[in-house]
């Protein structure tokens, strides 16, 4: 046995120990190598969005990469803490620091290898699925095809970041004394002071976040960000490391609680890790929180899509200005698609004024009273009257109606000099996004006053109610104005003749975009998920030994297998959902102020998602109290 | 020639209440020589033995050891020293469970970077002396309290350390065991001239040693020396110990 031998012998007849260690690096290779595989697939490479996606990937590939780099390097003090012991024998043995610091570098290296190798041989059979997942989700076709840059990018900074990692070993083992190390994580670390000033500030710090992020509003929201989030990293540290000693040390006052049945043992022993339990308390429940948030603010904007649709009452409209010489040509194709596509529809035409507003120098839309009234009743819309100048604004899309709540003001009309009086926001709107901005109603009078002096457009709305049959209609019209857009990209000041907008094609794009944004923030979302797992395991295992001698003596005075069922299970669960629990009140008002940007409730995704994480820890709960509970049976038998 | 002098070692327990363990023990130990330390619980023999084997260090006072005082020494220093003078076998063996039997009994060889060769013949010929050879192959959990502490000495010896100190090497073993134990350790101090230092409760095992002193409260009480005949020397022993323990109190109790 040489030297190195002596460090792979202790890697692999010590596997449990390094376990939780190996298969969180190898977990974090493989996703990294699952991105870059999607993210350097040719298909990928083509197309707008889809490139755009590949971006995403890239960006999101570096967010785990960081990540790994804290986690693993948290993974490895917390897996050289357990070893304290065992490195005190070997000082004692005679070994100098500087083998200890070989060994270590040995072992980190041997298992950093062995991951990158486990989790790119995983990543080529999963990259599979998440090719077919993604290319799904994205709408694209995703050859089995493994870049070799997937490869050489996930091996080399891995190897890079074990390098460094391992190199950075050698500060952790430290500078203790034999003796500490032999008595190793025995010595149990003196219960944190709960001061009764930092309680309150952690309470005053939480409280305070949340009221500001449950009053947020979309003006807000960008100042109160960072100081929010800040107040609630310090307050969660303080309310684990002080407040929570601070109450259990008000149960343990409870006499009568407190030593009823197996409430002592449970709670001694909580209060007896507290040190360290707080410290693990409180990165699982940031991890979580930073998971929470990440997976579900894009879920939410999922209702993205109801606002679109909200945005297109209309959902194929077509706008033909005085120049256009194709109308009919267009209009015909496009009624030939719906016959083709075997589509009901109702068909609108409406004209519309341009003139310029003088206030703003902009041009202005204008739409007569009765043309609206006469949207509006198909869109179920309450008519409005207006006599003289009166004017009333319509937003242009969903989203702007907010924003136009706000003051009211007159219009001069430039070409006509009319000067319009606004009286408020219409209800809508009742003309599909595209087909013209600042819209103002007028009345039939002022049309007829400015009807000489105002260029018209005449847009023509289709509207369906299973306007997914219209997915297809009208694409040779979209081309054809692509094209014209391409042809023009230059000239700024140009217009084309006419215009068309599809909501069909429109949901197609955006839908496309969120898919590839929910893979990557569920692929980000997992390894966080995964990460606070580990750090839960690391703890558990970090006692384990010591849980087996402490319940061993709590046997012998007499324990019923039931009950120490009961208290294992108790510790286990305020271990596993305390700080869950916790990270779900952070997120439940981080989605609060999310919501005040959004028109429409996300509490429905904000539920999904929260619950599925809930159920995953559930789960995650389960498969680890019975293997832990195996482990304590056969200690005791 | 003295192999190993303590002088005027205090060590104090800093804490809520300072515990003063040790109050300025003076120990010399001739080369070659054979010591045992006996004393009630908690007389502070395990402090002392650490501070000798550099585990912990003195509050005030010295160590000499070979000439040299190793608590001075640099950390790469120390190391080396620790892995050619010293062998130390621990009160609850401390062998690592990642290893099996023969690994854990070269340990100290393979940071010294002998070669294999040499290793697994020196390892061989210890376990044949110590009677665990048909255990090596296994690994250190799967075998007995005896079997163990044997491993622990086969490992404190095979470097052949100048000073070899043991807490309660007998501490887990039936009588037949112990005296193997004995008989092993006897043994190498006259074969290989190691000088030993041994911290221990049994009488028996104490009447192996050349020399047994008594520690008490933190001071040297006591000590006798064996003159050659090894059932006069245990009567001895027996004696110093009630003696102390009578001195003490009706009821103060040694493990005897
Ligand atoms: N880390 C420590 N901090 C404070 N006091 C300590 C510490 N270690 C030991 N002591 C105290 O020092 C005294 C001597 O301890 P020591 O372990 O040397 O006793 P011992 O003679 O070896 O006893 P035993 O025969 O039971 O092994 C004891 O009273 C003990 O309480
Ligand atoms: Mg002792």
């Amino acid at each position: 046995m040489n030297f190195r031998q002596f460090a792979f012998n202790n890697v692999f007849r010590n596997k449990r120990t390094y376990a939780a260690y190996f298969l969180s690096s190898a977990f974090s290779v493989m996703i990294f190598f699952i991105y870059s595989v999607i993210a350097f697939h040719p298909e990928m490479q083509e197309g707008m969005v889809v490139n755009l996606a590949s971006q995403a990937m890239k960006i999101a590939q570096w967010i785990v990469y960081v990540f790994s780099f804290f986690f693993i390097l948290y993974s490895v003090s917390a897996f050289l803490k357990t070893r304290q012991h065992e490195f005190g024998v070997l000082m004692m043995q005679g070994m100098s620091h500087r083998q200890m610091n070989r060994l270590v570098f040995l072992e980190n290296m041997i298992i950093g290898i062995a991951s990158i190798i486990v989790g790119i041989v995983v990543g080529l059979v999963m990259a599979k699925v998440g090719l077919v997942v993604g290319g799904n989700m994205m709408d694209v076709q995703l050859s089995y095809y493994i870049a070799p840059k997937a490869l050489t990018l996930t091996g080399g900074s891995f190897f890079v970041l074990f390098i460094v990692i391992s190199f950075l070993t050698q500060f952790m083992i430290g500078k203790s004394k034999v003796i500490q190390l032999l008595q190793g994580t025995n010595k149990p670390k003196p219960e944190p002071k709960a001061s009764l000033l930092l309680s309150l500030l952690a309470a005053i710090l939480l409280g305070g976040g949340y009221f500001l992020a449950a009053t947020a509003n979309a003006g807000t929201i960008g100042i109160l960000m960072l100081p929010v989030i800040v107040m609630t990293i310090i307050g969660s540290y303080f309310l684990f490391t002080q407040l929570s000693v601070f109450i259990i040390n008000l149960i343990k006052k409870n006499r009568n609680f407190f030593w009823r049945r197996t409430n002592l043992i449970t709670i001694s022993d909580l209060a007896y890790r507290m040190k360290d339990n707080a410290r693990m308390f409180f990165m699982v429940c940031i991890v979580s929180t930073v998971a929470f948030c990440a997976v579900g603010s894009l879920a939410s904007f999922g209702v993205l899509g109801k606002q679109t649709e909200l945005s297109y009452p209309f959902q194929i409209s077509y706008l033909s200005k005085e120049d256009n010489k194709r109308a009919s040509e267009h209009l015909d194709r496009i009624e030939a698609d719906f016959k083709n596509a075997n589509a009901i529809y109702e068909k609108v035409t409406t004209t519309v004024l341009y003139q310029t507003s003088k206030q703003s120098e902009s041009g202005v839309s204008l739409l007569s009273a009765s043309e609206y009234n006469k949207l509006a009743a198909l869109l179920h819309i309450d008519p409005i009257q207006l006599k003289g100048t009166d004017a009333m604004v319509m937003p242009h899309n969903f989203e702007y109606k907010k924003i136009l709540g706000a003051g009211k003001r007159d219009i001069t009309l430039k070409e006509s000099g009319i000067k319009l009086r606004s009286i408020g926001v219409a209800e809508g709107p009742v003309i599909s996004q595209g087909m013209g901005s600042n819209w103002v109603i007028i009345s039939d009078e002022v049309v007829e006053k400015i009807q000489g002096s105002s260029k018209k457009g005449i847009i023509t709305g289709y509207r369906l109610d299973a306007w997914e049959d219209a997915k297809d209609v009208g694409q040779h019209v979209n081309e054809e104005l692509k094209s014209w857009y391409e042809a023009h990209a230059e000239d700024r000041e140009a217009n084309p003749s006419f215009g068309f907008t599809s909501l069909a094609d429109l949901l197609a794009m955006q839908n496309q975009m969120y898919s590839i944004m929910m893979f990557s923030a569920l692929l980000v979302g997992a390894v966080f998920f995964i990460a606070s797992g580990s750090f839960l395991y690391f703890r558990l295992y970090t006692d384990l030994e010591q849980d087996k001698e402490r319940y061993k003596a709590i046997g012998k005075i007499g324990l019923k297998d039931k009950e120490l069922s009961k208290i294992a299970t108790t510790q286990l669960l305020l271990l596993f959902f305390i700080p869950i629990i916790v990270a779900i009140i952070h997120s439940v008002f981080a989605f609060m102020a999310l919501q005040s940007l959004m028109d429409l409730s996300i509490a429905g995704q904000a539920f999904k998602v929260l619950g599925g994480f809930t159920v995953a820890q559930i789960i995650y709960f389960m498969a680890i109290r019975w293997r832990y509970m195996k482990h304590l049976r056969e200690a005791l038998h | 020639m003295e192999m190993l002098k303590v002088n005027k070692l205090v060590k104090t327990y800093e804490g809520k209440v300072a515990t003063p363990v040790l109050k300025g023990i003076n120990l010399a130990v001739r080369q070659g020589e054979f010591v045992g330390v006996m004393g009630p619980s908690g007389s502070g023999k395990t402090t002392l033995l650490n501070m000798v084997a550099t585990i912990d260090s003195p509050s005030s006072g010295e160590v000499i050891i070979n000439g040299m005082n190793p608590h001075t020494l640099k950390k790469d220093k120390l190391a080396s020293f620790r892995r050619r003078e010293l062998g130390f076998v621990f009160q609850s063996f401390n062998l690592l469970n990642t290893l099996t039997v023969e690994e854990n009994i070269v340990l100290p060889l393979t940071l010294e970077g002998v070669s294999v060769r040499k290793m697994r013949s020196d390892a061989r010929l210890l376990a044949d002396r110590l009677g665990i050879t048909p255990i090596l192959d296994k690994r250190s959990y799967e075998i007995s309290g005896g079997q163990m502490q044997r491993t622990a000495i086969a490992r404190a010896i095979i470097h052949r350390p100048k000073l070899l100190l043991a807490d309660e090497p007998t501490g887990n073993l039936d009588s037949k065991s112990s005296k193997d134990v004995m008989e092993t350790l006897e043994n190498i101090n006259k074969s290989d001239g190691t000088t030993m230092m041994m911290v221990t409760h049994d009488a028996f095992a104490a009447s192996y040693c050349d020399r047994v002193i008594f520690i008490k409260d933190g001071e040297l009480y006591h000590e006798i020396f064996n003159t050659g005949n090894r059932q006069v020397f245990f009567q001895q022993i027996m004696d110093a110990l009630s003696m102390m323990s009578a001195d003490h109190s009706e009821f103060s109790t040694v493990r005897v």
